[in-house]
């Protein structure tokens, strides 16, 4: 989990932040600043052959200048490879990453062949062999990318009628949304209210996680989380663009309200969905619209 | 999962190894 902030953090005001912020998992940074850290190595051969170059030609240089940019695009690319994995793995349903992490062991490859025949004294043979060797240890130690697709299984998918494309486009679609009200929430100075979108958040990504492990429900619950995404999204935009203008006003009283059963209906919602159920949609939405108009902040 | 594992220590270990090697080789070609 990341972003967590505790109870502490929060009463000395210290980063509140929205612990919801990001929890699709990224990879562990440590491993890649082994590789990242490899093109250091040439730094010196680099610098020395750009010296003797003025003598013995700019084959040199060049070859050890394009292997060490072919190290660094290899030391991104399985990054990407590493997150765009982590990201796979924490979702139920998702279409396999582009193949990162082979792109870069090859380049590894590459860039070892480029140094090795153009600015070494090893011949062609050898070269081929330290481009083997590199590719073949990258992929031993940062591993493939996953190339299958993770999918609702046929019988679940028929039944229900909901497809994994759906799915993902729904779910795809609501963190979009969440990720706006973390972004509008940020320029809150009220903590009061930034606490309560934190939980907001939080509820809405359980609603989320229910509904990738029991996808039934997502036709209804779409449309709940159009409804009370946007809403939010909207109250906090708004909140946010003119809270100088009644800081300490009972307006802002009414925002905290609305986002007071916001956070009761999602977290109803959440409820009922691990029931499986779905809560009545048409009275959850007019719930909101009457708030919004009543406290006159819609 | 943070993997630390026999082969990832053996392949980055011989990653290091041949771009030690290739700085060598390519500053001192004899």
């Amino acid at each position: 989990m990341t972003g967590e902030t505790g109870p502490f953090a929060r009463r000395v005001g210290s980063r509140v932040t929205t612990t919801a912020a990001n929890p699709r998992a990224t990879a562990s940074p440590v491993r890649i600043w082994g590789l990242r850290l490899l093109p250091t190595v040439f730094v010196f051969p680099i610098l020395a052959s750009l010296v003797t170059g003025i003598w013995v030609g700019p084959a040199k240089p060049l070859g050890l200048i394009a292997g060490v940019a072919l190290l660094v695009l290899a030391g991104e690319l399985v990054r990407r490879g590493l997150d765009a994995t982590a990201d796979y793995d924490s979702r139920r349903f998702a279409a396999p990453p582009p193949p990162f992490r082979l792109v870069g062991a090859l380049a590894i490859g590459l860039g070892f062949f480029f140094i090795s025949l153009l600015s070494t004294n090893y011949g062609f043979g050898m070269s081929l062999l330290f481009a083997a060797l590199g590719t073949g240890s990258a992929v031993a130690t940062y591993g493939l990318d996953p190339s299958r697709a993770k999918q609702l299984d046929r019988v679940t998918s028929e039944r229900t009628g909901v497809k994994t494309e759906q799915v993902v486009a729904a779910i795809r679609e609501a963190e979009r949304k969440l990720e706006d009200i973390r972004l509008h929430a940020a320029s809150l100075a009220n903590r009061e209210l930034k606490g309560r979108i934190d939980r907001i958040l939080d509820r809405a990504h359980g609603v989320l996680d229910e509904l990738e492990r029991d996808p039934k429900d997502l036709p209804r619950a779409r449309r709940f989380l159009n409804v009370y995404l946007d809403g939010t999204r909207n109250v906090i935009r708004d909140y946010a663009k003119r809270q100088q203008d009644f800081a300490e006003t009972s307006l802002a009283q009414n925002f905290t309200s609305v986002l007071g059963t916001i956070e009761t209906v999602f977290e109803q919602q959440l409820e009922h969905l691990k029931k499986d159920e779905v809560l009545d949609l048409e009275v959850a939405i007019e719930v909101l619209e009457t708030q919004l108009t009543k406290e006159g902040v819609g | 999962m943070p993997g630390f594992g026999l082969r990832t220590l053996l392949g980055g270990w011989v990653l290091w190894l041949i771009a030690v090697t290739l700085g060598f080789a390519s500053l001192f070609p004899n």
